[in-house]
């Protein structure tokens, strides 16, 4: 008769014990700091000012951000922005794809350069875009649109930071939306066109029904980062003139690090990550994906 | 035999991990260990005086002690944020900040900035020769009866204009009152010159260009204008009302985007030749004496600020940069030796030639060579009568921020004028309450 081979308890837990130390790095990065911040957020805590005293508030700091005009404006402001950016940078980037679709001398080329905008960093396309809608010495103020200070009007300061995200991030559409096409399977497609169908009812009732999944996919991932819109902002207007580019992610910023009043901005973070969260589920639901 | 193995690996592998985290360490320290003289690290905000310390004073200074001094700097519309970001996180990375008087209440009261009375009482320790400097900014460096900074650099707000382009206008000369300033701006506005500018993309400038159209009225109430003496927001009333459409009054005739002008981009469009006239902050006005730099420079006028009425009193802000000791810098004895190396005064004719407008040593103000060099400096002495920027609460980060916003928004259509008073009073009383002046 053959004994059983004993395993010890560290052979059939090795994985784990391999685990620990990213998921120690994880939790020092990411765990900490997010439970810190909730806990944070339920209290009236100012860094700089001690003489208002670090109070626990419970949800009250949750009902003020609520309550806030500049939060509503903010929230506003973002909705706009993205409302902007996202059917543009859908349509584009689709578009983009369809038209480079096909092989021929130099289109690799072509597509590579494509991408390039969205390999520079955000701060370096804030900085020169800026220039470039400097109303003295920019490209646009000189050759396009001569009087018109873009980044100091209030009208149309949200619409050239929109533009400048259409810039860096039709790219990205078009990159998802290319290796969606590619991987699409030709069947489908020839045999549409066997049955006599136009390239605009292919395109219409075949490509874009299989390509679905990928599109919402590329929307969900530009959606959730067009919410935390940032640097471009910050770089071009800071959020001015007269808060009119006054998105979230400015508003926590000045709350949080040119005020200091920390449980406030950590509310505010937590409010928008339910926002964000909600709407990323609400529109993956509605495609009946399964989260 | 196989998890024997896994096991020698993962065991290898830590150690490996353990050595290399070791090894780094040790190489950290040993570095620093290296350092055989004191380096000295200043954060200022991007100015002329910046520069002077970094290439002439700072050199001055380590041939004398021994001691390093790196300055770094930051843009005007961050150095706010980015000092107190460092003084919160208790980071020694600076041994020395300065920045502006706005929030010096603020950055003493948080208790991140060393006194210094225990220096100053020290005799192994240089004497910090204060009787060089100006009182100006007292109420900004003292608190509570101790000391806590000194200033780098005095100013007022002030009124500059182009002496040239008034002289073609036939125009007798500087504005006493905002509405000759409102008509002076429509007839100088020509060409690619505008007549008047708001640098309200500064929430600094933005909040000081409407205070500064209050201060034109008689104070409102116990000599003040925002608060009473019992720290109840005063501010909503007609004059505010009036001081705000004085404002909205110049915009026609001020660059398009004026909404978004900070002051780089007013400093430079001055320096550039296109603004006619402009009240401002005047130790922003960097470098427009500097013939080098300045299209402008031997072309400027400096005057007291207009008022409501030719009668009025004239009132100014007074304003400045502090320097301070950070209560985490490991070396905050030699931080105190450099101060006291700038109070001997040498330093401060240093920033002057490097094109600071505003000083805080008294011999510098009161050369007469240098009032040849700069005609702000003989304006200074017609300053009768100053009234503190600093309303004396630590909040006035907040302070300003909530007026700004007020501002901007009735100067950008979005609210009428009694609106936006009557919305800047309510949000300042709430701040008092939430900061638990009152209840």
């Amino acid at each position: 008769m053959v004994r059983a081979k004993q395993v010890s308890f560290f052979t059939r837990h090795i994985s784990f014990f391999f685990l620990l130390p990213a998921f120690a790095l994880f939790t020092a990065i990411f765990m900490y700091p997010t439970a810190y911040s909730l806990y944070v957020s339920l209290f009236q805590y100012s860094l700089v000012h001690k003489n208002i005293p670090k109070l626990f508030r419970g949800f009250g700091n949750y009902l003020e951000v609520l309550a806030d005009p500049h939060f509503q404006n903010s929230l506003l402001i973002t909705g706009k922005f993205i409302g902007i950016v996202l059917p543009i940078e859908a349509l584009l980037g689709i578009g983009l794809a369809l038209l480079l679709n096909r092989e021929s001398r130099g289109m690799r080329l072509v597509r590579i350069a494509f991408l390039f905008p969205m390999m520079i960093t955000p701060v370096t396309v804030g900085l020169m875009w800026r220039f470039m809608y400097n109303p003295e010495v920019g490209f646009l103020a000189h050759y396009l649109i001569k009087d018109l200070n873009w980044l100091g009007s209030t009208r149309y300061a949200l619409y050239a930071c929109a533009l400048v995200d259409v810039w860096q991030w039709t790219p990205f559409m078009f990159l998802i939306s290319f290796a969606g096409l590619r991987s699409l399977p030709r069947e489908p497609v020839e045999a549409a066109f066997v049955d006599g169908a136009s390239r605009i009812q292919i395109f219409w009732y075949v490509t874009i029904p299989l390509l679905k999944r990928v599109l919402l996919i590329a929307i969900t991932l530009r959606l959730l980062d067009a919410l935390k819109i940032f640097d471009i902002v910050y770089i071009m207007t800071r959020g001015g003139p007269a808060v009119t580019t006054d998105v979230f992610s400015i508003l926590v910023y000045r709350v949080g690090l040119h005020f200091f009043s920390v449980g406030y901005a950590a509310a505010m973070s937590w409010i928008f990550l339910a926002i964000s969260l909600t709407t990323a589920i609400v529109l993956l639901k509605i495609c009946k994906f399964e989260i | 035999m196989k998890n024997k193995r896994r096991i020698v690996v993962f065991l290898v592998m830590a150690s490996i991990l353990v050595g290399l985290v070791g090894l780094t360490s040790a190489t950290f320290a040993q570095m620093s260990d290296k350092k055989d003289s004191i380096t000295l690290h200043i954060l200022t905000p991007l100015m002329s005086y910046a520069t002077a310390m970094q290439e002439i004073v700072g050199e001055e200074f380590t041939k004398r002690t021994g001691i390093k001094i790196e300055v770094e700097t930051v843009p005007y519309s961050v150095i706010h944020e980015r000092t107190v970001f460092e003084l919160t996180t208790e980071s020694p990375s600076y041994d020395l900040i300065t920045g502006g008087a706005e929030y010096a209440d603020e950055i003493v009261a948080s208790g991140y900035v060393l006194s210094l009375e225990s220096f100053m009482a020290d005799p192994t320790l240089p004497r910090l020769q204060l009787e060089n400097l100006s009182t100006w900014s007292d109420p900004f460096n003292i608190h509570k009866g101790e000391r806590y900074a000194i200033s780098i650099n005095d100013t007022p707000d002030g009124y500059i204009w182009r002496k040239d382009l008034f002289e073609k206008a036939g125009l007798p000369g500087a504005a006493k009152t905002w509405d000759e300033y409102l008509d002076y701006a429509k007839k100088l506005t020509k060409g690619d010159v505008f007549g008047a500018v708001l640098l309200m993309g500064a929430q600094d400038e933005g909040q000081s260009g409407f205070m500064r159209r209050v201060y034109g009225f008689e104070p409102f109430e116990d000599g003040r204008y925002i608060y009473n003496s019992k720290n109840e927001v005063i501010i909503d009333n007609r004059k505010a009302v009036r001081a705000l459409e004085i404002m909205k009054g110049v915009m026609p005739w001020s660059p398009p985007g004026t909404l978004s002008y900070a002051y780089g981009e007013g400093n430079t469009a001055w320096m550039q030749g296109k603004i006619a006239q402009a009240t401002t902050w005047l130790d922003m006005l960097q470098e427009v004496e500097k013939p080098d730099v300045s299209k402008v420079a031997g072309l400027n006028g400096y005057s007291p600020m207009p008022g409501v009425e030719p009668t009025r009193v004239y009132n100014a802000m007074a304003g400045s940069q502090e320097m301070w000791i950070n209560k985490a810098s490991e070396h905050p004895r030699e931080a105190y030796k450099f101060m006291a190396y700038l109070s001997e005064g040498e330093a401060y004719q240093h920033f002057f030639d490097y094109g600071e407008l505003g000083n805080s040593c008294l011999a510098v103000r009161n050369n007469p060579e240098n009032w040849a060099k700069s005609p702000f400096m003989a304006m200074w002495a017609q300053v009768e009568k100053t009234l503190p920027l600093v309303t004396g609460h630590p909040e006035f980060p907040e302070e300003q921020r909530i007026m700004y916003d007020e501002v901007a928004a009735f100067l950008s259509d979005k609210k009428s004028a009694q609106a936006a008073i009557k919305d800047m009073a309510a949000n300042l009383e709430k701040l008092m309450k939430k900061a638990g002046y009152y209840d």
